[in-house]
């Protein structure tokens, strides 16, 4: 494979869109994590999960666009990819509280 | 007197359930594209809103919900996306959802973006306007005197594969059908 086709994870790209929490962008980039706690307001045993969407990151959307070695959950929405406590690679922070993933980072983009 | 029958009303309809009584995970099944006046008009639960980035991709509005029949579903809609995801227990039959869902719901099926492979989702009912067509061309089989319809979507599909694939005597009469609008111009 050329090093231009090499890709800096086996999954991706993915991306998350930060413009309701601009400090996520510089929390992802600096700890080359993203972590994912349960969707929450229920009790209905869901688990802690990261949540992305795929893709690159738009044209224009505040965000980060990340490869990952984390392969997503199997029974996701296409779109967008979860990863969930229990699965391979998927670090347990907190258990059934908070997970985390490794990134790598391709793309930020700030709030201007 | 009215309160019992408001009751009788609201126990045939989708209601919010308590946070506690779905205990186990509940699994993606079906998203589709709602705008926030239909998710409130089709969906009147009362949602949560969902800000926290670790728990959420974008602000989200949340529910959880149990159908007329009793079924448990989780409601997750995206601000930005406008993407409303419906999650329900494994133990749930994905495809008896569906029905169930669609028939409290009907105007989600147009909106429907993705379901999961295993819930099937109910054949549409015929309309008043196809049932007499299917009719009607029943009894043309046996009675040709009877004139033909205007060009129906059923009759033409059943045309085009019938063209498509073998030339019968029945193909004859579809074309002197077009030569009544010309006589009466």
């Amino acid at each position: 494979m050329s090093a231009s086709r090499r890709r800096p994870g086996r999954f991706g790209p993915f991306h998350r869109k930060s413009a309701w929490w601009p400090s996520e962008v510089e929390k992802i980039c600096s700890s080359g994590e993203i972590r994912g706690k349960r969707r929450g307001n229920f009790f209905a045993g869901l688990v802690p999960a990261v949540k992305a969407y795929d893709g690159e990151l738009p044209d224009g959307i505040v965000g980060v666009e990340f490869f990952t070695d984390v392969e997503p959950d199997s029974d996701g929405v296409p779109g967008s990819p979860e990863w969930s406590e229990g699965r391979p690679g998927v670090r347990v922070l907190e258990r059934n509280e908070l997970v985390a993933i490794d990134v790598i980072v391709i793309k930020r983009r700030d709030p201007e | 007197m009215l309160s019992l029958l408001s009751g009788a009303i609201r126990s045939n309809a989708m209601q919010a359930a308590r946070p506690n009584e779905l205990r186990t995970n509940a699994f993606p099944v079906v998203t589709a594209r709602v705008s926030k006046s239909e998710l409130s008009k089709w969906f009147p639960v009362q949602f949560e809103d969902i800000t926290d980035p670790e728990a959420t991709p974008e602000p989200s509005k949340g529910a959880l919900a149990k159908l007329a029949n009793g079924l448990y579903f989780v409601l997750y809609w995206g601000e930005m996306s406008k993407q409303l995801t419906l999650r329900i227990p494994r133990s749930t039959d994905a495809s008896d959802f569906l029905v169930a869902l669609l028939r409290e719901v009907p105007s989600l099926r147009s909106r429907i973006l993705w379901h999961r492979a295993d819930a099937e989702l109910p054949a549409k009912s015929p309309s008043v306007r196809s049932s007499f067509v299917s009719l009607k061309d029943r009894a043309r089989s046996f009675l040709p005197f009877i004139p033909a319809s205007g060009p129906q979507p059923a009759q033409k599909s059943s045309r085009g594969a019938a063209g498509s694939k073998r030339s019968s005597p029945r193909s004859n009469r579809p074309s002197s059908r077009p030569k009544a609008p010309a006589r009466k111009r």
